[in-house]
């Protein structure tokens, strides 16, 4: 069967290379709301991948993609980093996650790629925690909060909102409501053609949580 | 110019994915230094045409208007040369393309057809800030527009004036690519003369010297006949077709991650990174390794078509319809 063809020869001249210095860059009202568009997609497919993780009607192959892409979205793929904030170099052994329940007043900070694991076990294909399944599904739209420099690098915060169900061997279950709080870095980059940014996700922390 | 690449790549990927159950896409760029009169013919010559295909050439540049030479309306490409022994006339252009013998030929122009001084522009177009939607854009209406048979010719100034630009690309080209907008919306009638009628309106460009007039010039030679046949994507192997398949979501999840390996064997380097770039194809707005792009773009239910943008396979340039 013959197949049809469109050609399209695109024929242009004077690229204009621009130079920039990677420190202090500065990024104009335009770029900014590009920037803040690319953060609320990354986080939207963040809290996608986390409600596919857990759903058990996926493959266990699916699901372990949907596990590592979030870790692909996030800094150093949840690995320690190093980031300079102030002419200082700060270290982090890795993206945090803060967890809550309705149960406890305190919250708790554990890195992600090991909460990932224990919400979804790649090798068991079952979660980690004291639950025989867990469901999570996005809630409300995500917001994006105000772009602001930091160092050489810029920050903003995004909330989203998330239905966390936990369903337990004797029938219980356990539901709660948190709205929650991710970190996102902008780091300025050099391309072969110009400047770009590398958006990548952050800490996750808790501003609250409510029984359902 | 750059961004002028970006935004015709940006448009040809909108239309592939729209088209994606009629038509195979295999688009060539060329840019820089690699703009030559030899070059083109060489592309051109090698191109394996058959009789139902569609060939679409643009040409986005400096251009100008050989002296008493008015019986010729059609500008000549300058090439990236001030030798116009090296310049490419447009019509040669036709001419080259129209001997392969498809079924349409369209050849493109947004450049001067007149000296250019190089005059700074206004921006007339408002940038739109969301991310580029396929909703609301009707396939069919394309379908229509490039079941024409014949050839198509269009420039961005008549002979004897300037072609304007602004930070956006050529005023022709995004004048043209609104229009295209209007048809996939049913705003204009889905054939070459409604659409080329709507997209060659008159500009009025303010410049540092006055206001002056652009008028596009355009001619067709068609008789409208028409036919469908459906596409065999399996005989693709370009990294256009392959990301198409990834992000197809009719195909199983599972079967499209299983092709990821392949893709990155074929297509891209060890060290190979994607940039993704915002819809005013200027502000490069991720940077990412090749494996996570492709994994990222297959599992996400937002993305429904890229825009390939470069042919780099170090840094590959994209652009995300969503």
């Amino acid at each position: 069967m013959k197949n049809r063809i469109i050609i399209s020869c695109l024929v242009l001249i004077f690229s204009n290379i621009l130079l920039y210095s990677q420190t202090k860059v500065e990024i104009s009202e335009t770029e900014k709301k590009h920037l803040s568009e690319r953060v609320l997609q990354k986080v939207e497919e963040f809290t996608k991948s986390l409600s596919n993780m857990v759903n058990e009607s996926l493959s266990k192959e699916v699901r372990t993609h949907h596990q590592q892409n979030i870790l692909g979205l996030t800094m150093a793929k949840g690995e320690p980093y190093d980031i300079i904030i102030d002419d200082q170099k700060h270290h982090s052994t890795g993206v945090k996650m803060v967890t809550s329940s309705v149960n406890r007043s305190v919250t708790k900070s554990q890195l992600l790629k090991k909460y990932l694991t224990r919400l979804y076990n790649p090798i068991t294909g079952k979660p980690g925690m004291n639950y025989h399944s867990i469901t999570i599904e996005t809630a409300d739209h995500v917001q994006v909060e105000n772009i602001q420099r930091e160092g050489d690098h810029y920050v903003c915060n995004a909330i989203f909102y998330q239905y966390f169900r936990g369903k337990r061997g004797d029938g219980t279950s356990y539901i709660d409501y948190t709205a929650k709080r991710i970190k996102c870095y902008i780091i300025p980059t050099e391309l072969p053609d110009g400047k770009g940014f590398d958006v990548k996700l952050a800490d996750i922390s808790v501003i609250e949580t409510r029984r359902i | 110019m750059a961004v002028e690449l970006s935004n015709v790549s940006k448009n040809f990927g909108i239309l592939e994915n729209l088209l994606e159950d009629n038509y195979y896409f295999s688009i060539t760029r060329i840019d820089g230094n690699n703009c030559t009169k030899e070059n083109i013919k060489t592309i051109i010559d090698e191109l394996d045409v058959e009789p139902q295909d569609v060939v679409f050439t643009f040409y986005g540049g400096h251009g100008s208007h050989a002296m008493n030479n008015e019986e010729d309306p059609w500008p000549q490409f300058c090439m990236n040369t001030s030798d116009e022994r090296k310049w490419l006339p447009m019509a040669l252009v036709d001419k080259w393309v129209s001997a392969k013998n498809p079924r349409l030929s369209i050849v493109m122009a947004n450049c001067c057809n007149k000296e250019q001084n190089g005059v700074s522009v206004k921006p007339m177009w408002a940038n739109d800030d969301r991310a580029t939607k396929l909703d609301g854009l009707n396939a069919e209406a394309f379908v229509k527009l490039f079941n024409a048979k014949g050839r198509v010719m269009s420039t961005s100034s008549k002979l004897g004036q300037y072609s304007w630009c602004n930070p956006y690309g050529g005023l022709f080209t995004n004048q043209f690519w609104a229009a295209m907008q209007k048809l996939g919306e049913g705003k204009i009638n889905p054939d070459w003369e409604s659409l080329l009628n709507e997209a060659s309106a008159e500009l009025t460009i303010r410049t540092n010297d006055g206001t002056v007039k652009q008028n596009p010039y355009y001619k067709t030679y068609l008789n409208g006949k028409t036919t469908t046949k459906h596409i065999d994507k399996d005989k693709t192997n370009t990294l256009t077709a392959a990301i198409s398949k990834l992000v197809d979501k009719s195909i199983n999840q599972e079967t499209r991650l299983a092709m990821i390996p392949d893709i990155l064997n074929k297509h891209f380097k060890a060290n190979s990174k994607v940039i993704s770039v915002a819809s005013d194809m200027t502000t490069n707005v991720d940077l990412e390794d090749a494996p996570d792009f492709l994994r990222r773009i297959c599992l996400s239910p937002y993305i429904k078509g890229i825009a390939i943008l470069n042919d780099n396979p170090l840094y590959l340039k994209v652009h995300e319809l969503r």
